[in-house]
């Protein structure tokens, strides 16, 4: 096959990888959208001064911390009825959304572990430090926008699946690389860009925080960098927080 | 926060245990003809990468022969068809859980297969196993396989007594199109599948000197299915009726010929017998008075995909008082492809872990010392990798760049590429972190460190806690594996159900394994810390 050819059909089928891209970004906000207000309730809970309170946060940070989301799907898609009876009512839950349950397990982690210490700064009117955990929301979005591609594994139509029914059709073993790798350069170019403006954004955030800090503190350093979790150090927004893998 | 993981995960197993409790109810009863013909909508399970059973034409939707029996029947019950594609893993799952109202989907009936479901009668089609070898190959008898290694599909019905029986090793994939690539990449000898699929895969020319040239092995009638509730119910007898009388006017030996099939031995037969009358000029196939066919209309011989193996008490006790099916702890076959699946697992995460750690520390020192266009090139790459989903990486270099090698006569092995990936995935979070660690112990200090054990070793410590949650992400990380038919744990409890249908059983065994992994990686790098690293 000529690059000419290879190239045509590629272009054949961006309009349907394009929708199915679509379908990670829908699975992605929802996924966040679910998890997000769960892993604050349990930030909430943690920085309670009840003891029980935030001994059941921590638990239940611990569990969504330590299950893969990877896993989750599968039990999910295999274990979870498609439907729901409540109060005479019938829930319908599709592939999808079993999808974003599962990831919505590891966003409740992490944001309950980055919350925390939000939490605390703002408590401590320490503003430009607490909004450090809007670049790593961000960022971990970025990063289930990449594990959003699992949900290929239970038939959820997103770009995953569409490349393999693309190399399906096509039938031509020389255009599978460059079909996989077009598939790939769709993440790379809705993420990439997001991704540099919040390297950005962090990197203000930090040195604003950080002069406010020696302002009142001298040169103390800061016992509480914001990372939680199973890290102990800062964690770079570039790469998966350690232990928060999707 | 170190600390966090390893106390509080001990802690979690009672609530985990009570979370899988409240997710693991049935689903509801009820009469199911009567809900489809109120909802104006028949919904039937058919396979999309099967041609000419049931594939996608250029337009996306899905055609062939089931789905026009499928078709077939919606038109008589004057309702809307609707299609899910289903695959062999889930096919049987998504109609327990109440998904789908039929199963149309190359299904072979077996004694298993009808502990987990109602199979239709009369069948509605019929076929064997044969073997698509690579040119050239050697194999003229089933034998000459023993101790070589075959490809299958995840959850197809031959690829158990093939290994039992045949003494092959087979590799599955979840999906045809993957067994196909797996084929042309020389991953095994050929491609095990239903005799009629092969014979069809020749035609299409794809395949060049590949031959179907083995007796056919184990012919096996493929039956509409149901689920286990509606046995002998109206949907049930709706759909015997409408096949036998298929048979009997011959529409399907015509469906047959539309599709460009063989002519199967099996729809001969079936449709001599079923037009057979008695003296009266009736049917002599009709039900009896309990809706029964005569035994004399009825496939009797169905093969069995398992043998019975030693029972143990305990796993037979939770069964009858639980109804979960734990196979793996009463089946020989499904154990044994378990542990395999566990040691795979197991292995995986040393592997990949001691390889991001090895990477981390040698590009973390780079990065650190910031070296000319090495540094802008790793970060680059690192970028990339992180921009970019590791399942498509998986998939580009296994079947993508696994399709260049086959061409210059190599192959690649799924485990290996499994760790390149995924080391290189932990790595690169290893590598910053390593680098990060490094300039803030270089700065503590007020001079350049040095590459020997005592800076390095400084380093690690410094991103010691890191490191162990990155490799916490490998272990989370290993299952994308089975995607490329490493037979890791999820493919073995995917590929378990698929045979059981003991899914919830599986799941939560799978669940519970993994979370014993996670626990035991993080103990074993607290272990180390204590004794190597901060002693």
């Amino acid at each position: 096959m000529t690059a000419a050819e290879i190239a045509d059909v590629l272009w054949t089928w961006t309009p349907y990888m394009a929708a199915g891209f679509v379908w990670n970004i829908v699975l992605s906000v929802t996924t966040m959208a679910i998890g997000t207000p769960v892993g604050l309730m349990l930030a909430f809970m943690r920085a309670s001064p009840r003891r029980r309170i935030s001994r059941s946060g921590e638990l239940a940070t611990g569990l969504a911390r330590n299950l893969p989301t990877f896993v989750m799907l599968f039990y999910l898609a295999y274990v979870l009825p498609p439907e729901f009876k409540v109060l005479g009512e019938t829930v319908t839950i599709a592939p999808w959304l079993k999808a974003s349950l599962a990831l919505a397990i590891a966003v409740a982690g992490f944001v309950s572990d980055n919350a925390l210490p939000a939490i605390r700064h703002l408590r401590a009117h320490d503003t430009p430090a607490a909004l450090l955990f809007v670049p790593a929301w961000t960022n971990y979005f970025l990063i289930i926008v990449m594990a959003s591609s699992t949900a290929s594994v239970i038939g959820v139509p997103e770009i995953v699946q569409r490349a393999n029914t693309v190399v399906g059709a096509v039938g031509n073993v020389d255009v599978m690389l460059w079909v996989y790798l077009y598939a790939m350069v769709w993440f790379f170019a809705a993420c990439w860009p997001l991704a540099r403006a919040m390297h950005v954004v962090r990197r203000r955030l930090k040195h604003h925080a950080d002069a406010r800090q020696s302002r009142i503190a001298g040169d103390a350093p800061s016992a509480d960098d914001g990372s939680g979790g199973n890290g102990a150090r800062a964690t770079p927004t570039s790469t998966v927080p350690a232990g928060h893998a999707p | 926060m170190a600390r966090a993981p390893g106390s509080a995960l001990r802690h979690l197993f009672p609530l985990l245990a009570g979370f899988l409790l409240i997710i693991a109810s049935p689903p509801a009863v009820a009469d199911r003809l009567a809900e489809i013909l109120e909802r104006g909508i028949l919904i039937a399970g058919v396979k999309s990468d099967y041609a000419p059973f049931g594939s996608r034409d250029p337009d996306g939707s899905i055609v062939g022969f089931d789905v026009d029996v499928a078709r077939g029947f919606a038109d008589r019950l004057e309702v809307d068809l609707e299609l899910v594609p289903v695959t062999s893993t889930d096919r049987l799952q998504r109609l327990q859980r109440g998904d789908i109202d039929v199963v149309v989907a190359t299904l072979g009936d077996t004694r298993e297969r009808r502990a987990l479901v109602t199979m239709v009668e009369p069948q509605y089609y019929g076929d064997g196993a044969n073997l698509l070898l690579r040119p050239g190959s050697p194999v003229t008898t089933w034998n000459d396989l023993r101790g070589q290694t075959v490809c299958g599909v995840q959850g197809s019905l031959w690829n158990r007594p093939a290994a039992e029986r045949l003494l092959v090793d087979v590799i599955s994939f979840n999906t045809t199109r993957e067994t196909r690539l797996a084929l042309r990449d020389g991953q095994c000898a050929g491609w095990l599948y239903d005799e009629v699929a092969l014979l069809h895969e020749l035609e299409t020319g794809a395949w060049p000197d590949y031959t179907v040239n083995l007796p056919t092995m184990m012919m096996l009638p493929w039956a509409v299915a149901v689920t286990k509730q509606e046995a002998g119910g109206p949907l049930d007898r709706f759909l015997g009726d409408t096949i036998a009388e298929w048979h009997e006017t011959g529409w399907l030996r015509d469906l047959e010929q539309r599709w460009d099939l063989p002519p199967s031995p099996f729809l001969r037969e079936a449709h001599e017998l079923w037009r057979e009358t008695d003296e009266a000029g009736e049917r002599a196939c009709g039900r009896d008075n309990t809706g029964m066919w005569p035994v004399e209309c009825r496939e009797l011989a169905l093969v069995t995909s398992t043998e019975v193996g030693g029972l143990t008490g305990l796993s037979l006790l939770i069964r009858e008082t639980t109804g979960l099916d734990i196979s793996v702890l009463h089946d020989p076959f499904d154990r044994s492809l378990f542990l395999v699946g566990l040691a795979q697992t197991v292995a995986l995460t040393v592997a990949c872990t001691v390889a991001s750690v090895v990477l981390g520390i040698g590009l973390g020192w780079l990065i650190h010392r910031r070296v000319a266009v090495v540094r802008p090139v790793l970060l680059g790459a690192a970028a990339l990798l992180r921009m970019t989903p590791p399942l498509l990486q998986l998939y580009v270099v296994f079947f993508g760049v696994g399709a260049l090698l086959a061409t210059a006569g190599f192959t690649i092995d799924g485990f290996a590429v499994a760790v390149l990936i995924l080391s290189f995935y932990a790595g690169s979070a290893n590598a910053v972190a390593f680098a990060e660690a490094a300039d803030v112990e270089a700065r503590d200090e007020h001079r350049r460190l040095r590459f020997n054990l005592h800076d390095v070793k400084g380093a690690f410590a410094l991103a010691y806690a890191t490191i162990m949650g990155n490799s916490v992400n490998v272990v989370k990380a290993t299952g994308l594996a089975s995607t490329i038919a490493v037979p890791e744990l999820i493919h073995a409890s995917t590929s378990i159900v698929a045979d059981k249908g003991n899914s919830v059983a599986m799941m939560n065994i799978l669940l519970v394994c993994y979370f014993a992994l996670i626990l035991m990686t993080v103990k074993a790098f607290q272990f180390l810390q204590k004794r190597a690293v901060n002693p």
